[in-house]
């Protein structure tokens, strides 16, 4: 009550005045902060108006109101240019450091204006248009940092283009003094009209210490390997350009004694291999030196590449214009080998539920020499496996994985159970492939691990009325595909698979419950360029008594929505990567007259 | 009266801010800049100038097109130069006298060794590596045709303290008449300068020579014109060599260790800093970086506080189980220079750990493929010189990188046959193209033709109604001379008949009317249906770069004789299928009559036998693969008719002992044995398959 009274006898008292007296002052007041508080948002979030406000004020700049610097007789001129620079020796990596991008960080000094004493510019033309272009593309790419102190590379603003316009011993002593010079440590000059009477010098001739120079017309003498970049001559009012290298592919090198036959050498080029040379220097010239900013932005790609060598850009892909890059295959399977036999293979059960089926499988597979290894994957979220003492006994280790989800493409995970490189891949109700067939599957793929081989194939056509690939699973004189129902691969396809499949394809395979053996057929295809081996001669795959599963790959549906997936696939890898062949593998000896307890396969293709 | 002063302040600080937001723009703007700059992004740090476009061009176009020094011609130019530089930055075109190889190809190329002395002591490397030279189809015992000069005494070994050294070099090269400064020599080494700081230093002035050596500093490397070649043991095979340890690519190809080193760690003296930091980066886990302090007489003097517990460790880790179970290898330079790789030592390991899967797939089978490409034998490593030579001094036909860096490897590759990459059979993958759709029959006839009905006359027309045959030779090789033009059957096809000048080997000599990459290789007598033709030419479409024939053979180890042995028996695998019917890459041919020696093609010639043996080795060696059988009829010369067994060579026990010979002598040559294994033919899709006939694309195969 105290407390009440207290502000009852101040409060109403002041409020009633507040209102009458500064009404109209509170008003303004407050309507003022909102303002203020509107256009201080609008400057915050509104970055258009900064930036027109800042070009007002930074950029509406022109070249003459770059600071002038003036130069003593006396400054300091630095060293020639070391002939014997290398990377490890005139270039101090650490400045780089090791950042997780691998990027070189570039930074370009702020223009200024040397003259001497006199006051006289240490170059006739200043700034050229073109040094300023080939500056901005580097400002504005990825390699600038406006941080001094993070840079490992820098770039004097002073123009050295054009040897003749320069004053060389006072263009030397404005580059000593930039602040941070450090005998010319990591600091990028960019020449492009080197020497001048009377030896016409291949190199810029403006003494520049360890300098690293970028430069059009070096001889091979004065290009320091491995340090300098050679570019090319940018001819302001044509294309025509002067190759800096040797240009693989697109050129042709005639020593001077051979000038004599050079009719003969010339006329001896294929005209096929013309047609490219022209397509390759085409493409070098639009890539690389069409204008300033690619002739900038491919010499600090080649520094950075040397900076990073880890990183790098591999030969191939300086050199190969997309579409080589597009059509040609590196499969990472590349060395012809024939893996030994010994390590045999694991073999990959799919299944769900049906035990029975898969216990006879298992009991199957137990019986071909090379198998090392089973792998049951357990499909089934709500059912556990059957205990262990119920699953056949065989003399290979047998493990079951359990999923997380029903997943068709658990089967091509890259499970760390399997040691060997040879994985079979097997559905659960595949028991009609004899020992004999399985180990002549496994035989075969080590004659070709970088390939599917398996053994119902499969083929896609082009069906011309609707326009569109169709899935054939007909009795035809070719193959482009094997299914993963029983099927070798190289593991290495299993971690792809897993990993580097386009996401589109696994949600694809993921609603539809289908085409997982479609998928690997084309992944595989797409890295090696290679079709499938189909082994061995076509029979029933199934056991007889699973007519209700057989029934659902014949069905109607199930085979468009495969067409579907071809279509799809395709369309996602932007080609159709699958190869048609017309031959499968048979024993040497198969179908042969020939005494059958000889062969090393007898029993292939019984029904 | 406080509140109002509080207002009043507030309101006074609005205005005020007000007043500066309204007048002080610039100050303003800049604060504001300064706060809203996020880190990281970027303001134009170069201006757009206003006047940019009035900016002087950096030089004019006659500037440009002026070629500096006008009125020299380039090699009085190099010729200036090269008195300026001397030696030490000798070129092709200063150093080398390309005037003495005139001739074109294999013939300008010729490779002259100096006689050894016999007080002379060569070491076992050095006689390999000239054992290597005279055995290489560029050499030539007459110095006047010589394009290159190579010294017979012993350069290997530079270190005066060694005991291979061999003194008074200068004055003895200055008493070669041919030395001529060097010109055109090329001088081998492996081993330059001695303690204490193994400069590259070789005792004596190789002049203008041509410098091949080991651990070459970049210094003193001349580019262009020096070889850098690997540093190699005495033990290093002559000839064939391993193959790589790598049998099969794991995944993960990740092994127990990621990157591993063991070696000296010389306490003192050059090459001792970067050896000191390697314990950095040893953590005993995955990455083992293993120094020791033992090493010449007196490390015990420079010993510091590391030295115990490094040389344990040192000797917990065997060296070759660590070589086997690790996925990097660390190569520090060692007192001579190793590799400058290394500077980011401390980063290693987290550069290393971020090198993909697929990449170290890639990386481990390229060193396998460099390794048995150039390294694995003195005989490679010493032709892989010449051939970097020869490809300069022939510059205009000369191998690319694409064809050094690739399988098979640049030694295989003979630029003087094309230097298009889709002239060769192993690059149409890598160049993402297919083999051509028709082919070249070449038919090897040898005996006359009297009647209509012989064989060739229906081989011939077999052949010739195949969709994909695009003409046929006739290699004329009979002791009659060939029937006139209106004796052959007419054909769709153009066909050809050329003398075969009654050698064996003429067979696979690189007939320039032969236009197609595909040939098919037949024998007079082989009895082929169409059908067959063609189902073996797609299936060679597909395998290019083999050999895809019918009739199968093998061959085997006998340990009792301890020798290779050859059987036409039927057999569950084959590594040889027979020319007399058989579809390969033209480029054979060029590979057989110019890579392989004169004296296997002679030893062909002189019994007229084993010819498609060592076709079958050639082609194996280039593609460390077997060759391709293919379904067939069984009735090919299997099934002789009892009158011609006399005439028939192959049912001649000396011919089958010959073939035996054979085998081993080219096995010999090889350095190996280059033939492989296969388990498998390869039949229509459909063969034999209980599918009604009507369905078979092939259906005449299947009839017996």
């Amino acid at each position: 009550m105290y407390a009440s009274g207290k502000y009852s006898s101040r409060g109403p008292a002041l409020i009633p005045r507040m209102k009458t007296k500064h009404r109209i002052y509170y008003i303004t007041l407050f309507s003022v902060v909102l303002l203020g508080l509107i256009a201080t948002g609008m400057f915050q979030f509104w970055p258009h108006s900064i930036e027109s406000a800042a070009d007002w004020t930074l950029d509406k700049r022109s070249v003459h109101d770059a600071p002038l610097v003036r130069l003593s007789v006396s400054s300091l001129i630095p060293e020639r240019g070391d002939l014997s620079c290398r990377m490890h020796t005139c270039f101090d990596v650490y400045r780089c450091g090791y950042n997780p991008k691998n990027r070189i960080k570039v930074y370009i000094y702020p223009l200024q204006k040397f003259v001497d004493e006199l006051g006289v510019p240490i170059s006739s033309t200043g700034l050229s248009r073109e040094y300023n272009d080939l500056l901005s593309a580097i400002s504005d790419s990825d390699f600038y940092t406006d941080d001094v102190t993070r840079a490992c590379l820098f770039i004097p603003s002073i123009d050295v283009l054009n040897q003749n316009s320069l004053r060389i011993r006072e263009t030397a002593q404005a580059l000593a003094m930039l602040p941070r010079w450090d005998k010319g440590m990591n600091h990028l000059l960019f020449n492009m009209l080197p020497g001048g009477p009377p030896d016409y010098n291949t190199a810029l001739d403006v003494p520049r210490d360890r300098v690293l120079l970028a430069g059009g017309g070096f001889s091979t003498w004065t290009y320091r390997q491995g340090y300098d970049v050679s570019i090319p001559v940018y001819s302001p009012l044509s294309a025509d350009v002067e190759l800096p290298e040797r240009q693989p592919g697109a050129s042709v090198v005639i020593p001077e004694e051979k000038l004599s036959e050079m009719y003969t050498i010339l006329k001896s080029i294929p005209h096929r291999q013309v047609e490219e040379m022209q397509r390759q220097a085409h493409w070098f010239w639009e890539a690389y030196f069409s204008s300033m900013k690619a002739i900038g932005l491919t010499t600090l790609q080649i520094i950075n590449d040397r900076i990073y060598p880890y990183a790098a850009r591999t030969y191939e892909q300086w050199n190969n214009p997309p579409v080589v890059k597009w059509s040609s295959v590196n499969s990472p399977l590349f060395l012809p080998l024939i893996p030994p036999r010994a390590p045999g293979f694991t073999a990959v059960v799919l299944t769900y539920d049906r035990v029975e089926s898969l216990f006879r499988v298992i009991t199957e597979i137990s019986k071909v020499p090379s198998l090392a290894k089973l792998l049951v994957v357990w499909n089934n979220q709500n059912k556990s496996p059957p205990e262990e003492s119920l699953w056949p006994k065989i003399g290979v280790p047998l493990k079951v994985v359990r999923t997380k989800e029903n997943k068709l493409s658990n089967r091509f995970f890259p499970y760390d159970e399997i040691e060997t490189e040879a994985v079979l891949a097997i559905d659960d109700d595949i028991i009609m492939l004899t020992s004999d067939e399985l180990q002549f599957g496994y035989e075969v793929w080590r004659e070709f691990p970088d390939r599917l081989v398996g053994y119902p194939g499969r083929l896609h056509l082009w069906d011309h009325e609707m326009g569109k690939w169709k899935y054939e699973s007909e009795w035809t004189n070719e193959v482009s595909m094997v299914l993963t129902g029983a099927a070798f691969y190289h593991k290495y396809f299993s971690y792809v698979y897993t990993y580097k499949m386009p996401l589109d394809i696994k949600n694809w395979e993921y609603t539809h419950m289908n085409c997982e053996d479609i998928a690997m057929n084309f992944l595989v295809a797409n890295i090696t360029g290679k079709a499938p081996i189909k082994v061995t001669p076509r029979k029933k795959f199934k056991c007889p008594e699973c007519t209700a599963i057989d029934g659902l790959s014949l069905d109607q549906t199930h085979m468009v929505e495969r067409s579907e997936c071809i279509n799809k696939f395709a369309s996602v890898f932007g080609t159709m990567p699958l190869k048609v062949v017309e031959h499968r593998a048979d024993p040497v000896l198969y179908k042969d007259d020939f005494p059958e307890k000889l062969k090393s396969f007898p029993n292939i293709g019984s029904l | 009266m406080q509140a109002r002063k509080k207002y009043g302040l507030l309101g006074l600080c609005a205005c005020c801010w007000l007043v500066l937001f309204y007048w002080g723009g610039g100050v303003q703007l800049r604060l504001l800049r300064l706060l809203t700059r996020q880190p990281g992004e970027v303001v134009r740090p170069w201006p757009n100038w206003t006047d940019r476009a009035f900016l002087p061009r950096y030089a004019h176009l006659d500037e440009i097109q002026m070629d500096p020094g006008t009125g020299e011609l380039p090699h009085q130019r190099r010729h200036a130069w090269s008195a300026v530089y001397k030696d030490s930055r000798c070129r092709m075109e200063t150093c080398f006298d390309f005037s003495r190889c005139r001739r074109r190809g294999r013939e300008g190329f010729r490779v002259y060794m100096y006689p050894s002395e016999k007080s002379d002591r060569v070491s076992e490397s050095y006689r390999k590596i000239l054992a290597s030279i005279a055995e290489s189809r560029y050499y030539t015992s007459d110095p006047r045709e010589a394009c290159l000069f190579v010294l017979g005494i012993d350069t290997l070994d530079r270190d005066q303290l060694s005991g291979q050294f061999v003194p008074n070099m200068d004055e003895r090269i200055r008493g070669f008449p041919l030395w001529n400064d060097g010109r055109n020599h090329l001088i081998f080494n492996l081993y330059s300068g001695t303690w204490p700081n193994y400069t590259e230093d070789l005792g004596f002035n190789i002049g203008q020579a041509i410098l091949a050596k080991a651990s070459l500093n970049t210094e003193h490397f001349r580019p262009g014109f020096d070889v850098s070649i690997p540093l190699f043991s005495k033990d290093h095979p002559q000839k064939g060599g391993d193959r790589g340890w790598l049998v099969r690519n794991t995944i993960p190809p990740r092994r127990k260790y990621l990157l591993m080193f063991k070696g000296k760690r010389y306490l003192t003296g050059i090459g001792s800093d970067t050896r000191n930091a390697l314990h950095h980066i040893h953590n005993g886990k995955d990455i083992v970086s293993l120094t020791t302090c033992r090493h010449g007489k007196d490390w015990e003097k420079h010993k510091d506080a590391r030295c115990d517990h490094d040389n344990l460790e040192y000797e917990r880790f065997d060296y070759q189980e660590l070589l086997h179970n690790s996925t990097f290898c660390l190569v520090p330079r060692g007192r001579r220079l190793g590799s400058f790789r290394f500077l980011e030592s401390l980063q290693v390991p987290s550069t290393v750990r971020a090198v993909g899967n697929e990449r170290v797939l890639a990386l481990r089978q390229r060193t396998q493929m460099l390794w048995e490409a150039y390294f694995s034998s003195v005989d490679k490593i010493v032709l892989t010189t010449l051939e970097i030579i020869k490809d300069r001094v022939f510059s205009h036909i000369s191998r690319n990188k694409y064809m050094w860096n690739s399988l098979p490897g640049g030694l295989l590759v003979l630029p003087e046959y094309s230097t298009h990459l889709t002239h060769f059979p192993f690059y149409y993958l890598g160049l993402g193209v297919s083999p051509g759709q028709e082919f070249t029959a070449v038919i090897h006839a040898v005996s006359p033709l009297v009647s209509q009905s012989q064989p060739i006359m229906k081989l011939l027309q077999v052949v010739s109604k195949s969709k994909y045959c695009s003409q046929i030779i006739i290699l004329w090789n009979s002791e009659k001379p060939p029937p006139s033009r209106s004796k052959w059957p007419p054909m769709p096809v153009p066909l050809t008949v050329t003398d075969g000048r009654r050698k064996t080997t003429s067979r696979f000599l690189p007939h320039v009317a032969i236009e197609t990459e595909a040939v098919l290789s037949l024998d007079e007598d082989t009895v082929l249906l169409t059908n067959e033709v063609n189902f073996a030419f797609l299936v060679w479409r597909s395998f290019p770069e083999r050999i895809v024939g019918y009739p199968p053979r093998s061959h085997f180890w006998d340990p009792l004789k301890g020798a290779w042995g050859y059987t036409s028996k039927w057999t569950n695998d084959y590594s040889i299928v027979l020319t007399g019917a058989a579809f390969y890459h033209r480029y054979y041919h060029y590979l057989f009559s110019h890579y392989l020696p004169q004296s296997l093609r002679t030893l062909v010639d002189r019994t007229s036998n084993c010819e498609d043996i060592l076709m079958n080795f050639l082609v194996s060696a280039v593609t460390h693969l077997p060759p391709i059988k293919v379904a067939q009829r069984k009735q090919y010369k299997e099934l002789p008719s009892p009158q011609s067994t006399k005439s028939v060579p192959w049912a001649n026990p000396e011919h089958f002992n010959q073939r035996q010979e054979c085998v081993n002598t080219f096995a010999n040559w090889f350095g190996y044995m280059p033939l492989v294994h296969s388990q498998f033919r390869l039949d229509p899709v459909l063969f034999k398959d209980q599918v009604s006939v009507l369905r078979k694309k092939y259906k005449d195969l299947e009839r017996a």
